[in-house]
């Protein structure tokens, strides 16, 4: 909630200065005029911008995550924007639940040393369930996430990293990251409160607009960061995959599967020294992981290699010497929420020189352009039909992975770090110019 | 800059913000309502979100089921006077209750009725759903299965072939 600061109140701020003890008489009593015309919160945000204006302090940012303890994606964004700020802004990282910047360190090989931490327990969530899920917020409850709203008024900047949109900024700037509108607007719906909605990928901000009907307002994509020192030229015949073993099967693996033993099948000659590599996270007792291996030993398909929650180094390691990307999440999907909604590790891929084939819709549209820094396919058919083209024809498999390399350029962590800055300088600028 | 100034800002910031966080209420702290009632388009809803909304306003019409008035639900915000303000009308609602009691007992067995049908009626679409749903993968299978025996017919009369 931006405060419109008044002639007479801009004048005031700027004699702070030069005449100190007349000038601050007079901004009391506008300060208390404030609260009455835009409440206490109103009168709190402008003394905020005042300090910063009149450089008694950093400007402050809160950037709040309910799931910051959990590794992930999305999170990753957010302590990205905290690092590329850290050093100019005085930066407060919010969760529910304990995190520590040793393992932020060790997650995301983010250095947050400067930044401060501050766990803010919801006792709704304390009470009733393990973890702290929106969606289980209606209007017949009071909204528990206020505890957070009080919160945000606290800071210059408030940055909501969450898929939580029911959290009110009371900051005088604040901004909502959106990686997909999970939830329509239904009760405590506040992410058109916020001054700038940020989103993720073009794919998102079409849903942004069908499920909350207005238009986000700064496009920025997701950092990525696999790229690896060694280059290896000599790359291996492997085709791979990296991503999460979902028990729900929207990763696609189990289709991956069929397809590379029906390729096998197909064109034995071809095939007899390639490999398929699915690499990925699993939680325990995967029964779909299990349903995959399964279907692998009854096919005696020994050229299908499971590999299941990889160290970042080994990852590496697997991205230097594949060839082939291939990546499905989306194919014969109707829920727009279980389409990628960007698609990281094809980046991570293609910044490693594979060539990736990807399921045609979602976020991997604004990631792969197709027939020149990979394919985009529709169906298991089209997937086979590509993928031969790649591995019998080297030039051309040589030429696009020098395509998908650059194309890749797009999504680097120094990108992103450079909109991050150009965006939040931009708005400082604003602030602090009355 | 002097340390005066820092100083002073200091105290009035101190000042308001001990203001602050004495106001639980975030509409009371910026003056303005901010909850509104948002309409849900059935039509566009996701086949997930459809599912969610059917069992939420399932489980609200279950919680709704009593229409008879709950003594709870009268309380008041005053200090001194709210004690005795709530006794009277607590009192008047225990009055009236032999009168609406009658009514509304009926009504709230219409609602148990109700929801109970509509219950059933929610698992029958579940259970049909599901069936659906493994017909769509076994098709599929087939689908697969018949691919995968066309490559191998295929290979076969390409061996005869090549024999002959």
């Amino acid at each position: 909630m931006e405060i419109n600061i008044n002639d007479k109140q801009r004048e005031i701020i700027k004699n702070i200065i030069n005449n100190p003890s007349k000038e601050l008489t007079e901004f009391k009593k506008e300060i208390y005029k404030i609260a009455e015309k835009s409440g206490i919160q109103g009168a709190f945000n402008t003394i905020l911008r005042t300090e910063v204006v009149l450089k008694i302090r950093k400007p402050s940012i809160a950037i709040y995550d309910h799931t910051f303890h959990v590794i992930g994606g999305g999170q990753k964004y957010g302590l990205t924007v905290a690092n590329a700020l850290q050093k100019d802004f005085d930066i407060t990282l919010i969760s529910n639940r304990e995190i520590s910047i040793q393992n932020i360190l060790k997650w995301y090989d983010l250095d947050l040393s400067n930044c401060k931490i501050k766990i803010i327990k919801i006792p709704f969530f304390e009470k009733n369930l393990s973890h702290i899920d929106p969606g289980m917020v209606s209007k017949r409850i009071e909204n528990p996430f206020h505890v957070i709203s009080k919160e945000t008024g606290n800071y210059d900047i408030f940055i909501n990293n969450s898929m939580n949109e029911m959290v009110y900024p009371l900051s005088n700037i604040s901004m909502i990251i959106c990686h997909f509108p999970e939830r329509r607007a239904t009760s405590y719906f506040y992410a058109d409160k916020y001054s700038h909605v940020i989103f993720n990928s073009k794919y998102t901000a079409e849903w942004i607009k069908k499920k909350w009907k207005f238009q986000p307002n700064k496009h920025i994509y997701p950092p990525v960061d696999m790229e690896t020192s060694f280059d290896k030229t000599d790359k291996e015949n492997i085709i791979l995959s990296v991503a999460r073993f979902e028990i729900s099967g929207s990763k696609k693996q189990m289709e991956m599967v069929r397809a590379f033993i029906k390729l096998n099948k197909k064109y034995p000659e071809i095939l007899k020294n390639w490999k398929l590599i699915l690499a990925g996270g699993s939680q325990k007792d995967n029964q779909y992981l299990q349903k995959i291996q399964d279907f692998i030993k009854s096919n005696k398909a020994t050229n299908i290699e499971i590999i299941i929650n990889t160290s970042a180094n080994e990852l590496k390691s697997l991205y230097n010497k594949s060839k082939i990307f291939w990546h499905l999440c989306g194919l014969d999907q109707t829920d727009p929420s279980l389409i990628e909604h960007f698609g990281m590790t094809i980046v991570e891929a293609m910044q490693n020189k594979l060539v990736p084939i990807v399921f045609d819709g979602g976020g991997q549209r604004e990631i792969v352009e197709h027939d020149i820094s990979g394919f985009r396919v529709k169906s298991i058919s089209e997937l086979i039909i590509y993928s031969i083209k790649l591995i019998t024809k080297q030039d051309i498999t040589k030429d696009m992975s020098i395509n998908s390399y650059k194309r890749s350029k797009l999504f680097t962590r120094e990108t992103f770090d450079i909109k991050i800055k150009s965006f939040f300088y931009k708005i400082l600028k604003d602030y602090i110019s009355i | 800059m002097e340390k005066k100034i820092k100083d002073e800002i200091k105290d009035i910031k101190q000042e308001i913000y001990n203001k602050k966080k004495e106001i639980n209420d975030i509409k009371e702290l910026i003056k303005e309502d901010i909850d509104r009632d948002f309409e849900i388009n059935l039509w566009e809803l996701s086949e997930k979100e459809l599912d969610n909304e059917m069992g939420n306003r399932l489980s609200f019409l279950n919680e709704d089921i009593d229409p008879r008035p709950d003594k709870r639900s009268i309380s008041s915000h005053r200090k001194i006077l709210g004690k005795p303000i709530v006794f009277v009308k607590r009192l008047f609602m225990k009055l009236s209750n032999i009168y609406t009691n009658t009514i509304l007992e009926k009504q709230r067995k219409f609602n148990e009725e109700l929801v109970a049908f509509h219950l059933a009626s929610f698992i029958r679409f579940r259970k049909n759903e599901e069936k659906l749903k493994d017909i769509e993968k076994q098709i599929k299978e087939i689908e697969q299965n018949q691919d995968i025996m066309h490559e191998k017919i295929e290979s076969i009369l390409d061996k005869n072939k090549n024999k002959q």
